[in-house]
């Protein structure tokens, strides 16, 4: 089963290939490998969830594989890694099936390689769009109230207004969102979801032992932490 | 790049390196300066001020090279001696070198806690090396064409300035070594200006890879020298953009030291040609990988 769910940005300023002679974003990559490092420390088997690059214009692995095998590196512990590839613009029904037919051996780690809109500011990449503030506290909110079942409002994420506001991370969240559901057929994005989150009762199992949010570069990074029992 | 390292000081530096020399005149009339740090404690601020700017060595000089006043060896001797050893003592792992022709000027500077022996007139006095050898410090071999020190260069011709510069740099780094210098504390510099004119400068930069492919750590003196006044048809005080076009092409021939007057602005053009050869990371990258 799951026991850990580690969320990290994709950002390609993670990559040792890219590294200047200080940090873009100074303590990023640390903060990263130290909720994984906490997160795989009784773990045999890690499972990537990455989204497919949205540009892909060279034939090197998707940004996010790489992202998440060099901060799998960096723990210098020894477990097995399963990658699984989604494709960024991939529908909610399509992440649900994906999450629901993960595979999970005892003691399991999810890595979740996904971040915010990427249109957060004028200097963003994206420059700025309004509605980007909005869809990011959604996306925080559904991560830090995890323990109150909330993470299943990230299958109201709509992959058309994500695909607007650059958030990469939409996908393999709702992969996310899928594979740890109690509920074993998670309805589609809906407004029965929210529905029934609204007088769901929480989610006993799941314990959010970190959750950091920045966007030092106009997109939001989301490091968590999440453990299920 | 033929892949050496030298020595400067307790310090090892490799083939890629680009160092700042700063130059600090003890001079009351040099040509760019004018004087301005003639007063001891202006002199100290210049220190401190290229220091905090980046400058890896200092150059100290006590005579200015063009013609002048007669300054003797104990005139020269009292604007630098004592002077290198208060800079010795504010800034210990500071690289000091001075500019002297003369051995017994280099005794004392050495001494007093030079590091480098900037030979600059060509070894016009042999006995340079020689004191150079005895003290373990590194010392700077140039070419002037065997010109007197402090004379400019006048009708001079070569059948091939490169040619020339090779074979004096090669034989005085030789002779340097069997003086008793240390191998990798010899540096060798075009001196560009010095025994040439400005087509014979222009060449020498152009050809700036032959002399690194010689396996010696290259000095390069570019500073608001008549040769970029020259080129570009401005007087002193307005060269700096073509002292930094020089300098940022011998820094991809892959010269190692550059002796300036303007540190910052040196240090800026040096980072960026490392950069872009790949010798030196970028200092902070997010653009299109956030």
């Amino acid at each position: 089963m799951i026991t850990d769910v580690v969320i990290v940005p994709g950002a390609p300023l993670l990559l040792p290939e890219y590294q200047g002679r200080v940090a873009a974003v100074p303590g990023l990559l640390e903060s990263c490998v130290g909720v994984l490092s906490e997160a795989v420390g009784s773990s045999h088997h890690v499972v990537v969830v990455h989204a497919t690059d949205r540009e892909a214009r060279s034939t090197k692995p998707a940004i996010g594989l790489r992202v998440a095998d060099h901060l799998l590196a960096a723990t210098h512990q020894a477990f097995e890694v399963e990658h699984v590839a989604v494709a960024w613009d991939a529908s909610v029904q399509e992440c649900m099936t994906l999450g629901r037919e993960l595979k999970s051996g005892s003691g399991t780690t999810l890595l979740v390689v996904g971040d915010g809109s990427a249109r957060r500011t004028e200097k963003a990449p994206g420059h700025l769009d309004t509605r980007a503030a909005d869809v990011d506290d959604a996306i925080v909110a559904a991560i830090s109230g995890a323990a109150d079942g909330d993470l299943e409002r990230l299958l109201e994420l709509d992959p058309e207004v994500c695909a607007e506001l650059l958030v990469a991370g939409r996908a393999p969240l709702q992969v996310l969102a899928a594979a740890v559901s109690s509920d074993p057929t998670p309805a589609l994005a809906s407004a029965d979801v929210v529905a029934r989150a609204a007088t769901s009762a929480g989610d006993a199992r799941c314990e959010v032992v970190s959750c950091e949010v920045t966007d030092p570069c106009g997109v939001l990074y989301v490091v968590a932490h999440l453990r299920l029992h | 790049m033929t892949g050496f390292t030298f020595r400067l000081g307790s310090r090892s530096f490799d083939e890629r390196s680009r160092l700042v020399m700063a130059i600090v005149n003890r001079t009351p009339d040099s040509f760019y300066d004018k004087g301005a740090t003639w007063r001891e404690d202006a002199a100290f601020d210049r220190v401190r001020e290229v220091v905090a700017q980046g400058a890896d060595i200092v150059d100290i000089g006590g005579i200015k090279a063009a013609p002048g006043v007669e300054i003797g060896a104990d005139e020269e001797k009292g604007r630098v001696v004592d002077f290198v050893a208060a800079v010795r003592a504010e800034h210990p792992d500071l690289l000091i070198s001075v500019d002297t022709w003369r051995a017994s000027v280099g005794r004392a500077v050495l001494e007093a806690g030079a590091d480098i022996l900037n030979d600059a007139w060509g070894g016009a006095d042999p006995g340079l090396v020689e004191v150079a050898g005895e003290f373990d410090a590194a010392v700077v071999c140039t070419h002037t064409g065997g010109v007197t020190p402090r004379t400019r260069p006048h009708r001079i011709e070569y059948d091939d300035v490169v040619e020339s510069v090779v074979e004096s740099l090669v034989a005085q780094a030789g002779r340097a070594v069997s003086m008793g210098v240390a191998r990798d504390r010899v540096v060798i510099d075009p001196a560009h200006d010095f025994g040439k004119n400005s087509w014979h400068s222009l060449e020498v930069t152009r050809r700036l890879d032959e002399l690194v492919a010689l396996g010696w750590p290259l000095l390069v003196s570019l500073s608001n020298k008549d040769f970029v006044g020259e080129a570009l048809d401005l007087p002193v005080g307005e060269r700096l953009t073509g002292t930094l076009a020089a300098t940022a092409i011998s820094a991809w021939h892959g010269a190692h030291i550059y002796r300036v007057h303007e540190v910052v602005e040196t240090r800026q053009v040096l980072d960026m040609v490392s950069v872009i050869t790949g010798d030196l990371p970028p200092a902070r990258t997010a653009r299109g990988l956030a």
